[in-house]
């Protein structure tokens, strides 16, 4: 998994470059979504955040009364930040797929946003199922693609070309699929739409004039259905909004 | 990190127990050191407080 490496490796770099951008990203900051997921895990005593970015969901579970709050990510700058800027979370850089912690380490885990960066999700899964105690709760929630083939094509190729440390958006029953062999029972899933400002979505990863171009190019030759699928919106200067989906999924072990 | 973390922490390669050196701490914080796996023999840093408990191949050689 050499590959696997470098790519997560690379995506760490880029994200520790972005972390700033991403702290202030309002995707990232606000929502219903990150109070249904850290609710789900009010109940548990400590809880590990996995790839927490800049520790949004990690303080929100500290807010939510969770006592001790974890929050991992794979770049040391976004665990530095995370720690930083939500006092009563520790910080531990790690990665997804392997994580440092003992069998049933914790009552909870989530991970929010981020799981289209893994390159392998079914050891993603497999190693949040081993840390998290039985009883206990996952909370997760990321970008997923439609079922229809070409859509799916469509989103990942534009989410790549925008962020090549995008690996894939999957879909809802690949996840349900994952957890459910994994070991957990899946209580709850929820698909919620988002929609995304092009421009912003794009200053988000400080995004090159070329991948922008790349973008562009995808956008112009949509597939049939697509504008439907991702409510696309377009202006004089082209495609002003899109929405994507996401996936909040509670399971517990 | 608070030294109670090793309640949990382990070797992310085998899940081995790891040792903690402490080169520098406030009350149970551990600011400086490193974590030794104890099967592995593999040393994790521990920098600013935050321990970097990336695999071998995903850290950067700095």
């Amino acid at each position: 998994m050499a590959g696997g490496s470098d790519r997560k490796r690379s995506a760490a770099s880029a994200f520790g470059a972005h972390a700033d951008a991403y702290r202030d990203s309002t995707v990232h900051r606000e929502g219903d979504d990150l109070d249904r997921l850290a609710a789900w895990c009010s109940g548990a005593d400590r809880a590990v955040d996995v790839a927490t970015g800049a520790g949004h969901t990690a303080g929100a579970l500290a807010a939510a009364g969770v006592d001790r709050v974890i929050a991992a990510d794979a770049a040391p700058e976004m665990v530095a930040t995370a720690a930083a800027s939500f006092p009563r979370v520790e910080g531990v850089v790690a990665d997804a797929e392997r994580l440092p912690f003992a069998d049933d380490a914790v009552d909870a885990a989530a991970c929010r946003i981020a799981a289209h960066h893994f390159p392998d999700p079914v050891a993603f899964v497999a190693a949040v199922a081993r840390v998290v105690k039985p009883g206990g709760t996952f909370a997760f929630e990321d970008n997923v693609a439609p079922e229809d083939p070409a859509l799916d094509e469509f989103l990942n190729t534009v989410e790549r070309r925008r962020d090549p440390t995008h690996v894939r958006s999957h879909t809802v029953a690949d996840w349900i699929g994952w957890l459910e062999d994994a070991g957990f029972t899946v209580e709850t899933t929820t698909v919620v739409t988002k929609t995304l400002d092009y421009t912003e979505w794009l200053g988000n990863v400080d995004a090159s004039a070329e991948r922008r171009r790349g973008v562009a190019a995808a956008f112009a030759d949509p597939p049939t259905g697509a504008a439907e699928a991702f409510s696309i919106t377009r202006g004089a200067d082209g495609v002003e909004s899109f929405a994507n989906m996401k996936l909040l999924a509670r399971a517990t072990r | 990190m608070k030294e109670s973390l090793m309640d949990i922490l382990c070797d992310p390669l085998d899940k081995s127990d790891l040792d903690l050196e402490v080169d520098e701490r406030d009350g149970d914080e551990i600011i400086e050191g490193r974590l030794i796996g104890s099967v592995t023999g593999e040393v994790y840093p521990i920098e600013d407080g935050i321990p970097n408990l990336l695999p071998p191949d995903m850290r950067d050689d700095e």
